[in-house]
């Protein structure tokens, strides 16, 4: 199994790198699939984010799952609307923390919520 | 508004009421001797060159009128000081009777309709006012109920789905005006959250009963967070939550609206 390195906005897995939208805070292999934690802090502090925000895009899903070839496969539902994922609390199970005070247990091959915490 | 149709009904209602008491029953007919004389003056003495028009009251020469003399007792004698006297003309002259009476009647019968058409449109305002407030009442019952049904449904759902509602009090949305520091109470590696406290809380066991703090919060943590201008919060008092064992509650408590950065959220220090 090939291992999952980071580096700003760019994945490395093997030989190939495959880019995604914002600087990466998390990454790893699971179940044959490349999690991914996009740094919060990366999109809330960029201004066309802000702005499709403030025209009313959806908040952007930083949990994501991606083959190993690049292609998404699911991005990761949040307990609340208006919400982030701030960092990988357990691989497997997969569970995540919110900005939306929850501790989020999530379905690894739908990237649903199994079940989730408040931690207020 | 309101108030103003609350006069214009009981105005409608008063002058409905007063129109049927007064035209509705013929009250004013039965009393038209008492309150519609036709009056005219007459100068006491003789009128100037002593012609009286044939049936009419005229300008008696004597102080009669031609003709009929119905009550000549009632006529009223010339007075020697020139003084002028009302006299009731309708009792010396039958046609004038009968215009007057006539008159009367038109203006009773008039009076009437505006009675009924106020007494009808009073009765359509009190019977609307009375169907508005039934439709009205069972439409917010319903609302209501329904209200009710869909938060009871939805607090079951999310008790299920693992949200337990934990705010009560007064609770008010405002954005914050200018930059703030709040303060987050927090244990283990839960380091960002959207429940703060304008003041830090005194100890970690207070924290735990009066921001009624789930048992794996341990309030072991406290942090300041800088809560930008114009960001949305809600203030609101920590409610008892029995599931976690908090039975107090009772502190004052703000949850963020909006995202804001990780990065707003500093290090954690030790709560005694």
């Amino acid at each position: 199994m090939n291992a999952v390195r980071f580096q700003g906005n760019l994945l490395f897995v093997g030989n190939s790198s495959l880019p995604v939208p914002y600087a990466v805070r998390d990454a790893f292999l699971l179940e044959g699939m490349i999690i991914v934690l996009l740094d919060p802090d990366a999109f809330l502090s960029d201004p066309s984010y802000g702005k499709n925000r403030r025209r009313g895009d959806s908040p952007l899903r930083n949990l994501l799952a991606l083959s190993t070839d690049g292609k998404l496969l699911w991005e990761a539902e949040f307990p609340e609307r208006a919400d982030y994922y701030y960092s990988v609390s357990s691989r497997s199970p997969l569970t995540v923390l919110s900005f939306s005070s929850f501790r989020c247990e999530i379905d690894p091959q739908t990237g649903r919520i199994l079940k989730k915490e408040c931690f207020k | 508004m309101k108030r103003f149709w609350r006069w214009h009904g009981t105005w409608m209602l008063v002058m409905a009421v007063w129109g049927l008491s007064v035209g509705g029953n013929g009250q004013w007919s039965d009393r038209r001797d008492q309150y519609f004389h036709p009056v005219i003056v007459v100068p006491h003495g003789p009128a100037p060159g002593g012609a009286v028009a044939s049936r009419s009251t005229g300008w008696a020469g004597d102080g009669r009128a031609n003709g009929a003399e119905p009550d000549a007792g009632l006529w009223p004698a010339a007075g020697a000081d020139g003084q002028y006297r009302a006299i009731d003309a309708c009792r010396y002259d039958e046609e004038l009777q009968r215009e007057h009476d006539l008159i009367l009647c038109e203006g009773h019968r008039v009076l009437w309709r505006f009675g009924e058409q106020l007494r009808q449109e009073a009765i359509d305002y009190v019977r609307w006012s009375a169907a508005g407030g039934v439709v009205g009442r069972t439409v917010r019952t319903a609302l209501k109920s329904a209200r009710q049904t869909a938060r009871i449904g939805h607090d079951a759902h999310n008790v299920a789905k693992g949200t337990i509602p934990c705010a009560g009090g007064v609770i008010r949305q405002f954005e914050q005006q200018g930059t703030k520091i709040y303060y987050r109470v927090f244990s283990g590696d839960a380091t960002t959250g959207r429940w703060l406290t304008s003041v830090p809380p005194k100890s970690r066991a207070w924290a735990q009963e009066a921001l009624a703090l789930p048992p794996w919060n341990k309030a072991t943590h406290i942090q300041e967070v800088v809560v930008p201008e114009g960001t949305l919060l809600e203030r609101s008092r920590a409610i008892p939550v029995p599931e976690w064992g908090r039975l107090r509650g009772g502190a004052e408590q703000f949850k963020l609206l909006e995202v804001i950065p990780e990065a707003n959220f500093g290090p954690g220090r030790p709560l005694s």
